[in-house]
Order: structure tokens, then sequence, then C-alpha cells
């Protein structure tokens, strides 16, 4: 019954007071850089995760579908009428630049990646992501592992950095992977009966990393402020909640209130996550000019488009927002996280 | 050298004294048993010991490190009175990650997680889900994390709570296991046969006051002698007759402790000749009556009137 353990010597090896900074500093980042990979390896096990890869890609597919069945049959004749009227209008006549038709090509089909935008900006994945970011910290205080793991040699801010980080990179997994793949499938379903494919994929790529970039700051965004309420809760339940109903409140009736009340209301919409979003998306679409961006949110937004132009600002100022948003709650979080005890 | 050394160590929370000045001492290489009733302090101890709380008033270390600092933390592991997991993380990966909090290197993870849950006996299952494990099953599981990453001083609060009695003895022979191998060992525990069992010191902790400490066997040693004529009485509603023990005359002291009573008598002979009258009359059902012996039980017991006794006066 009584199986020993390995009777091994516990080694001396201790930080001392000599240890060269650059050795601690090292041996931190190779401790953050495991548990990072650890949490990555974990995570998609969970049921949260499993529902945020649903929301991501099912979604993706289902647009595919329906536009490969409804658009797709007329896009190729409306593509070539518009491409016609173009040639028609340039006063010399000249030769349209690939850039021109490029642009226009996939302007048309952007009525179907346009919608994607507003979804993978919008309430699902807010919901979802508030869903499996709501545990970083509340999980582990709610579980009682927290003790466990604030008793051993680890900094806090490390674990909560490490789990965010992990959150961050499956995040950009999904989202470069729908991104691609929707765009990819966009371009090869026009550009390639159009003869241009090859030169269409460089554009093509660049498109979609717009998109993954900012849908990913987006989606960071959002966890970053749930993380910051995890930190200040006991329950990952009780963070997801708060943190929905932050975000939601501000992201909708944000947008409400700005269409009645007009300026009173205006400040909120540089707190509106997807209105930052949607305001870098318009000009970065396609790093193509700001008026046939604002054209493209007319076409895919139908009667949205008002309440979404009023909450548009500049998209450098709502790059840096978003940007700081993310910076402020990750480092009040981790602040939180170092001070709070636990019980 | 002490493994473990606190300093008058005070803890307020809001108006509630959680400690008002404990002094611990613990040689290395020793199982040390905190012993108290619930609330008297033992668990905030250990959690101003891991530095997870700032005491309000004076110091504790960790192997002359003070406590909570990163140093002092490589030398510990910890098993907290209800840990929780994650029902997802598979067994082996759980203790990959607690592995890797103690910065093991990674070429020893699995070799040794392997070989703590073969040591408690959750051989095979490393590759299962937390969640598929029994309550036992998880304690154990819980006890093998706290041993990884060979901590020189192993942090053990309430380890058998919520346990059948075959899943507590099993816990208790791998505590044996872990002093063997030379750590220390500090834990705390209500349950006192399993002090006993274990531990080489004892404290005895209540209402936030370290009131005896010591070898096991010299506070036991110590509370015999002291406690000749005590006696431990066990009726069904002890209410009913506190006062009237209180006026007999042969009875010099009288304290409650829980569902005990304990009678300090005068004069041992008439206690025995009027004691069963006395529950006659006050019409209480009499359950156990029996001198202190010296199990750590009856000690702790005595003790626990002492303390009253002194309150009172």
């Amino acid at each position: 019954m009584s199986k020993r353990v390995r009777t091994q010597q516990i080694p001396e090896k201790r930080l001392t007071e000599e240890e060269p900074l650059s050795e601690r500093v090292l041996k931190i980042l190779s401790q953050s850089a495991r548990l990072f990979w650890e949490e990555v390896k974990n995570s998609y096990r969970t049921k949260s995760f499993l529902a945020f890869a649903a929301l991501m890609v099912l979604p993706m597919l289902i647009i595919l579908i329906s536009y490969a069945v409804t658009q797709y049959p007329t896009m190729f004749n409306r593509v070539q009428i518009s491409l016609f009227l173009n040639g028609v209008f340039l006063e010399d006549g000249a030769i349209l630049t690939f850039r021109d038709v490029f642009a226009e090509t996939m302007g048309v089909g952007f009525q179907m990646t346009g919608f994607a935008t507003l979804y993978y900006t919008g309430v699902p994945i807010i919901a979802v992501v508030t869903i499996l970011t709501s545990g970083i910290i509340a999980g582990e205080r709610d579980k009682g592992t927290l003790p466990v793991y604030f008793a051993k040699p680890i900094y806090k801010t490390q674990l909560v950095l490490t789990k965010y980080l992990a959150f961050a990179f499956i995040s950009l997994i999904l989202t470069a992977f729908v991104f691609y793949t929707m765009y990819l499938a966009l371009a090869l379903s026009i550009l390639g009966p159009l003869g241009i494919l090859p030169e269409g994929l460089t554009y093509t790529i660049y498109a979609a990393n717009n998109m993954i970039i900012v849908t990913w700051v987006f989606i960071l965004a959002v966890g970053s402020v749930t993380t910051l309420c995890s930190s200040l809760v006991d329950r990952p339940i009780l963070a997801g909640v708060v943190s929905l109903v932050y975000l939601l409140v501000i992201s909708f009736f944000s947008r409400i209130l700005i269409v009645f009340l007009g300026s009173v209301a205006e400040p909120l919409k540089y707190l509106n996550l997807s209105g930052l979003a949607n305001s870098i998306l318009n000009v970065n679409i396609m790093g193509i000019d700001y008026y046939r961006a604002v054209w493209n949110i007319i076409t895919r937004a139908g009667f949205l488009s008002n309440l979404i132009l009023g909450q548009l600002i500049d998209p450098t100022l709502a790059a840096t927002i978003l940007t700081t948003i993310i910076l402020a709650t990750l480092t009040a979080a981790c602040i939180i996280t170092q001070i709070r005890e636990v019980k | 050298m002490l493994a473990i050394e606190t300093r008058n160590l005070r803890k307020v929370f809001g108006n509630f004294h959680a400690l008002k000045g404990v002094n611990i001492e613990v040689p290395e290489g020793k199982c040390y048993g905190l012993l108290g009733p619930n609330g008297a302090g033992k668990s905030t101890t250990i959690k101003i010991i891991l530095g997870l709380l700032t005491p309000t008033e004076g110091e504790a270390r960790v192997f002359g490190y003070k406590a909570g600092s990163f140093k002092a933390r490589q030398k510990i592991g910890y098993l907290p009175e209800r840990i929780g997991f994650h029902d997802h993380i598979k067994v082996i990966d759980f203790l990959r990650y607690i592995g890797i909090l103690s910065n093991m290197p990674s070429s020893e993870l699995d070799e040794r997680a392997e070989e703590l849950l073969e040591w408690v006996g959750l051989g095979g299952w490393g590759e299962s889900p937390i969640g598929n494990l029994s309550a036992g099953m998880k304690q154990r599981l819980g006890l093998a994390q706290a041993v990884m990453g060979d901590p020189k001083l192993v942090i053990l609060d309430e380890p058998t709570s919520n346990l059948d009695p075959i899943g507590r003895s099993e816990i208790l022979e791998r505590i044996r296991d872990i002093t063997r191998e030379g750590r220390t060992v500090f834990m705390s525990s209500h349950v006192l046969p399993e002090i006993e069992v274990v531990s080489d010191y004892v404290g005895i902790i209540h209402r936030g006051e370290m009131i005896k400490q010591g070898k096991l066997k010299d506070v036991k040693r110590e509370a015999i002698e002291r406690g000749r004529h005590n006696y431990e009485l066990i009726v069904d509603r002890p209410e009913a007759i506190m006062h009237e023990l209180q006026k007999a005359p042969y009875i010099s002291n009288v304290a409650r402790s829980d569902e005990s009573i304990l009678i300090q008598a005068s004069d041992e002979d008439k206690l025995g000749r009027n004691l069963p009258k006395l529950l006659l009359d006050a019409k209480v059902r009499l359950i156990k009556f029996a001198p202190l012996g010296e199990s750590l039980q009856d000690v702790f017991l005595q003790i626990m009137g002492e303390m009253q006794n002194v309150e009172k006066g």
C-alpha cells in the first residue's frame, strides 16, 4: 500500500539576490510561454470554446452557401455591367487600373461580406466572447484554484496575461480562418472567371488581413473588458453578465440614443466597440478611398446604415481608442488581481 | 532551521479579530498539526504564511524568507481546504500546469506527474478529464499537486475534510510518506485523531490565539498531569444542567466545548455519587461520562475547558 515517492534531493538552485536581472527575466518569460501553451492546449475542450468556434465558423459557411445559391448566378452580370459603366464614364476612355477593377468586383461581393462584417462585430460574438473570457480570473477564484496558483513562484500578472494571450491566440486563429476562407472563396468565384485571379490574390489577401486585424482587435477589446470584470468579482457568471450588459448597452442603446437625443448622447459612440471597429473597417476594408467605403456601407447595411453612419468616427481615432481600451482594461485587471486578497 | 516562523501575527477583518498575536515555530522536516475548532483562525494563519493574506501586524517567515516573497513561494506546495478543479482538463495536464508554475524543467514534468499519480493511487488516470474522478480521487489529486514541484514545505488545510474513513486513512498514509522524505508538513485540522496519527508537533489555536504549542508528546504529558480530575460529560440537553453543575460544591470548574461538558472535580467520590440524581432531576439523557484520557481529543477538550475558565475568571 505504501508506495514511496521517489526520494529526490530538493534542488537548492534558488533565485538569489546575485542572479542577474536578464536571467530572471528570461526565466519568467520562458515560464510564461509554457503556461500560455498549456492554456491553449486545454482551452479547446471547454464548451464555451466550442460555442465560440461554432459562432465564428458556422455563419461563415452559411454566408458562403447562401451566396453561392442566391447571389452568384446574377453576380457575374452585375460585375460586368458595373465595369462597363465605369468604363463609359471615364473621361479619357483610358483603361481602368487593376485596382479599380478589383474594387468594383469585390465591392459587389461585399453585399455578402458586408453582412459578415456586421455579424462579426455584433451581438452574437460579443456574447460568446464574454462567456469565453468571463472565467479568466473569476473562474479560478470560484473553483478555489487561485490560491494554489498564487502560492507558487509566479507573478499574478503573469497568470492574467498568459490566460488572456491564450484567448487572443485562439481568437486570431479562428478569425484568420474565417476571413481567409471567405475572401478566397469570393476571389475564386469572381476573379477566377474574369481571368484576373493571380493579380487579384494579393489584393484579396490584403483585404482579408484588414478584416482579420480589425475583427480580432474588436474581439480582443470585448475580451479585455470582460477580463476586467472577471478580476473584480468572484463568480464567472456575474463577470459575464456585468460585461455583457455593459457592452450591449453601449453598442446598441447608444445608437438609438444618438438618433433620438442627438449631440447629448454623442460621446457614447467613442465607447461603442462595434462602432469603433466599423469605423476602421469602412476605410480600410480594401484600402480603397473613403467615398467608396461609404457606398459599401449603404449598399450592405440598408436601413441600418443611418444608425451606423451616426456611429462612425475618424478611423485613426477609432483604432487609438480601441487599443487604449484593451491596454487600459488589461492593466486594470492585472492591478486589481495583484492587490485583491485571495480569501 | 525553522521552516515556518511567525511573530505576533494579527489579522483584523473589519471589526473581527481573526488572529490576536499568533506565534508559530515549525522545525524543518517535521509534521506540524494546527488544531482548533472551526473559525479559530487556522485558514487565516495558513493564508498569511502563503502570502495570500497580508497580516495586520506581525510577520511570517518561510525558511527565513518573508512569507509571500518569490523565494518563500519557491519552497511551498499547498492544498487548500476546498480545492476545485476544471472538469474538462486532463488529470496529467493539471499536474503539468502546477509543475510549470513551480518552475520545473519541461523534461521532468510528465515523468514526475505520472510518478505522483501512481503514488496517490491514480495511476492510469492521467488521460481522463478531472470531471471523471470521484470526490476522494480529486482530494488525492489535490495532494499530488501539493507535492508537484518538489516543495520543501507542504501546507495542507484540512486535507481529509469531506472524505469517507477509507479515503481519510489513505490521505494520512500519503502525508506520512511526505514527512518520511524529509519534507516539512504543516497541516490544519479539527479532526484530532488524524493529527495525532501523523504529527510530531501540535499547536492549538482558539479564537485567534495560540494557546498551546510544542512536541505532541510534551503537550499530551503536560495536559494529562494537570487534568487528573477532569471528566467529559455528554448529555442530550447540556444547557439544562449547566447551572446545576456550576452550583455543585464537589465541582470546581465547568466548561462547554461543542457537545461536551468538561467537569473538573474537587471531590471525585461525591461527583460519582451525586451526578446520576442531578441528571435525573434535570430530566436529561446521559450519553457519555468518562474521565479524560490520553488521546489528543481529550487533551484538546481539557485545554479548551481551561481556556473558558480563564475567560470567565
